[in-house]
């Protein structure tokens, strides 16, 4: 099994506090991990770590040479009153990292943006503007543009946090579809839907336990067993 | 008024100024909204009073001394809070009263009798000589020349910084471009509507056109148009009323957003109560 990420003894602290000691794990590709685990247990620290915003204080990440990594939010990095449409903000994934002048969409940019659109079922809303989604669509769209931009791997931290139950249902419905050509790693609270859905689990609470299914921790959690 | 526009070149020159402005108007005006700048846009616009009272101190065009300062401005707020312990609004409020008293102090020291003023302070669209014009056309040329260029990273950059920057794309470099053309574009407006009323300008004509259109291009262009109308409307009354240009462009911008965002109110009501009468109807 070809391996994307690998944590080897990996330590962060803020100041004194420490959120993560030892982790060790590794994260396998085109499979669907949950992180889950009590609030404050380090799950955001994680995801932040493997999402490449944070450095660890001791210990190594080793991310497999071509892993893209793109990575959403627990709650958007922007105002969702700019006035943009879906089909602009799904195209801004296909936008170069390199800045040059009069730079203009392709029509493969736009076609790449157009798959990304229906691949996370927005199909039809294209010109809609984000201050008309509901939080599941937003959160798609966020996805799709993820999706564009070439990403082999979408780090995800409680994408769920402000949807209601059938619309979080829906989003985990769409990123298992989506498992058969990206890594998927998702911090979560929805315990039932998210493990039924993931390939494997880890349990983050300042150590971390990875299982190598989710049903395995499931029953863990189920027999009262103190992790 | 068309008689006039074909009769005095003042007249002329007031309609050309103006169609610049609402150029301006369009861009900054979008950034300065979307990037939660408008307070920022208003320090500026008051530092630039510093280095107009240096032209006129110095005798030199007074404009590019108003710019001299409006870019070290919107540069000290960029960058000096990133350094010290000064928060931007803070910086913002200090540049805003330096500059002013600044410009104060350089025109009570320039030789001869005192300026009148009120022509920067409150604009007069109906003065802007063929050299202000020129110097107008450059600076606007600037600022859609640098926007054009970047729009998309740009846009990125105002809508969503944090992305950007995981993404690892040069958003400092974004950064910089908006803090250099922001007193570009403001100097024009200075002219038109003067530094007390730059930011009716900078922000009325954005926020009706957000009323109604949704996606950023059609907002640039939408508020270029609705600020032509505006600076029309206000050029037409200053000249049949005698009043200054710059106060009754404000006013009438101001008075249309009103009743617009009154009518928008209304309308929303409506069609929530129609679409509850609807469902409990069903």
């Amino acid at each position: 099994m070809v391996r994307d990420i690998t944590f080897q003894n990996v330590r962060y602290c803020y100041g004194e506090v420490c959120a993560i000691i030892g982790a060790n794990f590794s994260l396998p590709e085109k499979q669907l991990t949950v992180l889950v685990g009590p609030n404050g247990g380090g799950k955001s620290t994680l995801i932040k770590l493997r999402a490449g915003l944070m450095k660890p204080d001791d210990g190594t990440i080793d991310i497999r040479a071509g892993v893209n990594i793109g990575y959403v939010p627990q709650s958007n990095s922007f105002d969702a009153s700019f006035p943009l449409t879906v089909r602009d903000l799904v195209l801004q994934g296909t936008l170069p990292n390199a800045i040059k002048p009069f730079q203009r969409y392709s029509p493969s940019q736009r076609e790449k943006a157009a798959r990304a659109i229906q691949r996370v079922g927005l199909e039809g809303l294209e010109s809609r503007g984000l201050s008309q989604l509901s939080g599941g669509q937003l959160k798609r769209a966020v996805i799709g543009r993820l999706l564009a931009s070439d990403t082999s791997m979408i780090v995800l931290d409680e994408p769920d946090a402000s949807l209601d139950v059938a619309a979080a249902k829906d989003l985990y419905a769409m990123l298992y579809k989506l498992k058969a050509e990206k890594t998927i790693v998702l911090a979560s609270h929805n315990l039932d839907v998210a493990l039924d859905l993931a390939d494997h689990a880890i349990y983050v609470s300042k150590t971390v336990t990875a299982f190598p299914s989710a049903r395995m921790l499931k029953e863990t959690l189920k027999g009262g067993i103190q992790l | 008024m068309i008689d006039a526009i074909l009769h005095y070149s003042f007249m002329r020159n007031a309609l050309f100024a103006a169609f610049l402005a609402s150029i301006v108007t369009g861009i900054i005006g979008t950034i300065a909204i979307e990037k939660k700048l408008v307070s920022m846009s208003g320090g500026i616009a008051h530092a630039s009073f510093g280095g107009i009272g240096l032209g006129y101190l110095l005798g030199f065009e007074p404009i590019w001394g108003g710019l001299l300062f409006a870019v070290g401005a919107s540069c000290a707020v960029c960058k000096l809070p990133e350094q010290s312990r000064l928060k931007a609004d803070t910086m913002i409020g200090i540049l805003w009263s330096f500059g002013m008293a600044l410009g104060i102090l350089f025109i009570s020291l320039s030789p001869g009798y005192m300026p009148d003023m009120t022509s920067y302070l409150f604009g007069d669209i109906l003065t802007v000589s063929r050299g202000a014009l020129w110097t107008m056309a450059g600076f606007t040329i600037v600022v859609v020349l640098v926007f054009v260029l970047f729009y998309h990273h740009l846009v990125l950059y105002l809508f969503d910084e944090e992305y950007m920057r995981a993404r690892g794309m040069r958003a400092g470099l974004m950064e910089w471009i908006v803090y250099l053309i922001i007193p570009i574009g403001i100097i024009v407006l200075v002219k038109v509507v003067g530094i007390i009323l730059t930011i009716a300008l900078l922000t009325i004509p954005v926020s009706i056109a957000k009323m109604r259109f949704r996606s950023i291009g059609k907002v640039i262009v939408s508020s270029m148009i609705v600020s032509f109308l505006f600076c029309l409307t206000g050029i037409t009354l200053a000249y049949y009323l005698n009043i200054p240009s710059g106060v009754s462009i404000v006013i009438i911008s101001a008075t249309v957003y009103f009743l617009m965002a009154i009518l928008r109110d209304r309308v929303r009501k409506w069609k929530h109560r129609r679409m509850k009468h609807m469902r409990s109807s069903i």
